[in-house]
């Protein structure tokens, strides 16, 4: 069996003193394969950073243990392998694009001419060649974000801890970023990403973990999360004739939805199976098959027994 | 690793115009002071001599320093936690007494950086009025200064691991006042008073240790050991106060708190 890309065990995190302590992180536990993109949900205060900051050791755990590729955590060798961005990333704004990059890729033992080949890649890869000489005061919020990945990413990191990171982005560099990560993760790098944005981790993560309140309330594949909240299924096809329609019609809600283009609605996986069997049968073209009602955000609010707020 | 971070320390510093503010404070003193005296000899007929202008100067470089050294040892690493870049760098396969290091040798080299601009802007003032070539032990004076002023920036150091940088700079102060007061308590004879003042001595860094530039220029200094005992003792209360900030740092949590 592989090692995961980090371990988390019974995670405990207090703040304050005895009097007034408040728990972060009550005990959560979940593992992270090796390669796969995995999203790190929860509602602003539910500890997400809290144990981002005890994985990246910025702050100690009050109990339990980390580990990154089977190295306890607090071990700094354990962040060789680490590219890092936190949630709201700043940096010194006299520095120049170019120069943040060299000095952060000379902190993570890469070599002089490595550093100098990956900077103009990255800052290309971004959509930010322009950046290499400005300096980081004059970047926009999404670039300083931008920037912020592109030193994560300098060190050529075996997984990517990314805090919000398409915080203060705008929707193209959004979906650009969204791209990014898959790409990261075909070449086999691992992708921790928190976020309480679910739509930007919908369609590209593999697990995802939930937690509220310092407590965790899954942890799954994305598939399975979505799979367990279906209520209903849509069908669309092309072509078929009045006698397919009527057959249809017993087993579900059809509509006309274009030039030969139809659409049935049924409640159950079964009903589902018989409606595509006779659509095979006929011949007909599938062009869409998709579960209803499997929103991540539905799964989410149900899980923090919220469905009041999906219901406005 | 340490040097890169060093390196950007003294940069961002450099970058803060902090130092830039202290070099014109340190120039403006030297105006003020030396320039009247130069004037006022040249009315009387007469010449103010190298060795006295120099005294003059690095009295006002040595005040110049140590509030420099307050202000840049409240914030050595104080700034980068207040600013969150410290999170960038703690992020990097570094210990985190590495990261502590690379940041007090971006502060010292800070401080040298400022002596080594004192000397030159003195050696600019003593090519075209004095033509003084200082004695050797000049040379150690300097050292003993420079380690001086480090002293007042590991003590403010040190406090900045328990205390804001403001109130940090204030204790330190309030600290080096108690040292003096001691000082004199000390040399009365009161039984009560003088045991006091021995005590605060004790807890205290003195700065009676030093060797004046003065003292320096003007006595036939015939041994260099009282300038080798502050030099000693200097870096034996750096190194002490240094550690025990590194001890605190490697446990402290990096809790970034933004408005």
């Amino acid at each position: 069996m592989s090692i995961p890309a980090i371990k988390v065990e019974n995670l405990k995190k207090t703040y304050g003193s005895r009097r007034s302590a408040q728990q972060a992180l009550k005990g959560i536990s979940f593992e992270v394969p090796a390669g796969e993109i995995f999203g790190f949900l929860g509602p602003n205060g539910a500890g997400k950073t809290t144990a981002m900051h005890v994985l990246m050791d910025f702050i100690s755990a009050s109990g339990g243990n980390c580990e990154i590729f089977g190295i306890d955590s607090r071990d700094p060798r354990s962040r060789a392998p680490v590219g890092f961005l936190p949630e709201v990333f700043s940096f010194d704004g006299f520095l120049r694009g170019e120069k943040f990059l060299r000095m952060f890729g000379r902190l993570g033992n890469r070599a002089r001419g490595q550093i100098e080949e990956a900077i103009p890649e990255l800052l290309e890869f971004l959509d930010m060649p322009g950046a290499r000489r400005q300096k980081i005061k004059s970047y926009s919020k999404g670039m300083t974000q931008k920037i912020g990945l592109a030193q994560a990413l300098i060190g050529d990191p075996d997984l990517l801890i990314l805090d919000e990171p398409t915080s203060g982005m705008d929707p193209i560099a959004k979906i650009k970023i969204k791209n990014l990560l898959k790409k990261l993760r075909a070449e086999g790098k691992t992708i921790f990403l928190s976020t309480h944005i679910l739509s930007d981790i919908e369609d590209i993560a593999d697990q995802v973990v939930i937690i509220d309140q310092g407590e965790l309330l899954a942890v799954d594949k994305l598939d399975n999360l979505l799979r367990s909240d279906v209520q209903s299924y849509r069908i669309q096809f092309t072509g078929g004739g009045e006698i397919l329609l009527n057959r249809l019609s017993d087993y579900g809600d059809v509509k006309r939805v274009g030039e030969g283009r139809h659409e049935v609605f049924c409640s159950d996986a079964e009903t589902k199976d018989t409606i595509l069997k006779f659509l095979l049968d006929a011949k007909v073209d599938i062009t869409l098959l998709r579960p209803s009602g499997a929103t991540l955000e539905h799964r989410f609010l149900q899980l923090l027994q919220r469905e009041e707020l999906s219901d406005d | 690793m340490i040097n890169t971070i060093a390196l950007h320390k003294l940069s961002k510093l450099r970058n803060s115009k902090l130092l830039l503010i202290f070099f014109i404070a340190a120039a403006f003193i030297c105006l003020l002071f030396v320039a009247p005296m130069v004037v006022t000899a040249a009315l009387a007929g007469g010449k103010v001599s190298g060795s006295e202008a120099l005294a003059i100067y690095f009295y006002a470089i040595n005040f110049v320093g140590h509030a420099a050294a307050l202000i840049i040892g409240a914030t050595c690493w104080r700034s980068d936690l207040r600013d969150g870049t410290i999170l960038t760098f703690a992020a990097r396969p570094l210990s985190r007494l590495s990261l502590f290091f690379g940041k007090v040798i971006g502060c010292i080299y800070a401080v040298l950086l400022y002596f080594a601009v004192a000397l030159a802007f003195f050696a600019i003032i003593d090519v075209l009025a004095f033509s003084y070539i200082p004695p050797l032990p000049f040379y150690l004076y300097l050292l003993q200064q420079i380690l001086s002023i480090v002293v007042t920036f590991a003590v403010v150091l040190f406090l900045s691991n328990f205390f804001n940088p403001v109130l940090a700079v204030v204790l330190a102060v309030v600290y080096f006042l108690i040292g003096g007061i001691g000082s004199l308590l000390a040399s009365l004879s009161f039984g009560f008073w003088h045991i006091l003042g021995v005590s605060i001595e004790a807890i205290s860094i003195s700065r009676s240790l030093s060797y004046s530039p003065i003292a320096l220029l003007s006595a036939d200094v015939g041994s260099l050991t009282p300038l080798w005992n502050a030099i000693g003792y200097y870096a034996l209360w750096i190194m002490a106060l240094v550690a025990a900030s590194a001890l605190l740092f490697e446990r402290r949590e990096l809790l970034i708190k933004r408005s």
